[in-house]
């Protein structure tokens, strides 16, 4: 057997024990395939403080309904960071532990 | 079983390079495609300064640092990789440089459909015969000989090693059996409640989006959508078991020669109802998708189809 067969054959291996304990067990990452499998939405009533609503559709690279928490600060942060807008309103995000509405004031969630 | 046979002689097999060849244009068209709409959407901005994109990416990415300039770079390199690939110009090389893209893509915008056309880009690279047939030499040949003729004489090619082949269709076999389980175990998924959830959230902010991504016929909309979520959730729910079946299944019936046939109609209508979901983003994937069925077909008949004959 030559050194490229052995090669090709580890990497098959290797491949296939990556691929079983990606697809199949614990938490999602490369070759984890569970497309549409959770609920995932966030929607926004949010304003500046000239009471402009913000649109984050106007943002975000792709048009997927789901913001986590994490995104939502992150985002939050960034309209104040960035574009010196300072929300106001109300955040409801639904996920698989369920829904949840969250009060933005002054850019950052207060509860 | 060609693909037994090639494993149990080490990735060897007397094979026509054309259905590798015919995957490569296919990959190479559904990353143009997807290059291209996503331009279109102000891709060529993502990373200025003042970007939402930029900045998320930069906080979750600290240590991984890709400036505007630097994703120009690649920007570029992207659609240099792409079209290298669909002529046949060091396609190996045009793969990995699609590979490169695509896992940096998903380091800002993390999507299934992106994984998968990577990994097909970067197992791709592993194959010695993708300038064998179906590169810009072929049109080059045919302007003074009879087009059928070459491609008779690439068809007739013989390449021993089906190793990248071989990845390939463990990828799309690993891809639907994961996807299977991954949606058997997910309550959300088998109760219809994350596919009624997702449709009915981009339906109703379909005006707000800068870029519509949705266009649900209004008959389907006000059966499946425009209801109360229980409602929508039960009618959502033979969709969903009908797509776990179908995943679990297409793999083996991919495989066998007998079922082939089936599975490929099977499988395209599966991926025509994925698309109808979202039309232009799951355009590319389904493409690829449906594209890599040519890989389960034994190569050694493919010198036999009859556009070649």
């Amino acid at each position: 057997m030559s050194v490229w067969s052995v090669a090709k054959w580890a990497v098959w291996v290797g491949l296939v024990l990556w691929m079983l304990r990606a697809g199949f067990f614990g938490r999602p990452r490369l070759f984890t395939w569970p497309m549409f499998s959770r609920v995932s939405e966030c929607r926004m009533r949010l304003v500046d403080q000239i009471g402009q609503p913000i649109n984050p559709w106007h943002d975000i690279v792709h048009q997927d309904p789901g913001m986590n928490a994490w995104e939502l600060r992150c985002y939050l942060a960034y309209l104040r960071e960035v574009r010196g807008i300072r929300a106001t309103g109300t955040v409801t995000l639904v996920d698989h532990f369920g829904q949840s509405t969250l009060r933005v004031e002054d850019g950052r969630v207060v509860g | 079983m060609w693909w037994a046979e090639a494993l149990a002689n080490g990735f060897r097999y007397p094979a026509s390079p054309l259905p590798i060849c015919l995957f490569r244009l296919v990959i190479a068209v559904a990353a143009l495609y997807k290059f291209g709409y996503e331009h279109h959407r102000g891709a060529w901005r993502w990373f200025q300064p003042e970007s939402y994109v930029y900045y998320r990416y930069r906080h979750e990415h600290p240590r991984f640092p890709v400036g505007p300039t630097g994703y120009r770079v690649l920007y570029v390199a992207k659609w240099a990789g792409a079209a290298a690939l669909l002529v046949g110009v060091l396609p190996q090389l045009a793969a990995l440089v699609l590979a490169a893209w695509f896992l940096f893509e998903l380091r800002y915008d993390r999507k299934f459909h992106t994984a998968y056309l990577g990994l097909c880009a970067l197992f791709l690279a592993a194959s010695p015969a993708l300038t064998d047939a179906l590169t810009w030499r072929t049109v080059v040949d045919a302007r003074s000989s009879d087009l059928s003729a070459v491609l008779r004489a690439e068809a007739a090619r013989v390449v021993d090693d089906v190793f990248a082949q071989l990845l390939l269709v463990l990828l799309t076999v690993q891809m639907y059996l994961s996807s299977a389980y991954r949606k058997l175990r997910s309550p959300q998924f088998m109760s219809g409640a994350a596919l009624y959830t997702f449709t009915a959230s981009l339906h109703a902010e379909r005006y707000a989006q800068r870029f519509r991504d949705t266009w649900y016929p209004r008959a389907l909309a006000r059966r499946l959508i425009d209801v109360p979520p229980l409602v929508g959730q039960r009618r959502w729910r033979p969709a969903a078991i009908a797509t776990v079946v179908l995943e679990a299944a297409l793999p083996v019936a991919l495989l066998v020669p007998v079922t082939f046939p089936v599975a490929v109609v099977c499988g395209a209508l599966m991926h025509v109802a994925f698309t109808a979901v979202l039309p232009i983003r799951l355009i590319p994937f389904s493409f690829a998708t449906v594209g890599s069925y040519l890989l389960f077909i034994d190569p050694a008949t493919s010198a036999n189809w009859s556009i070649f004959r």
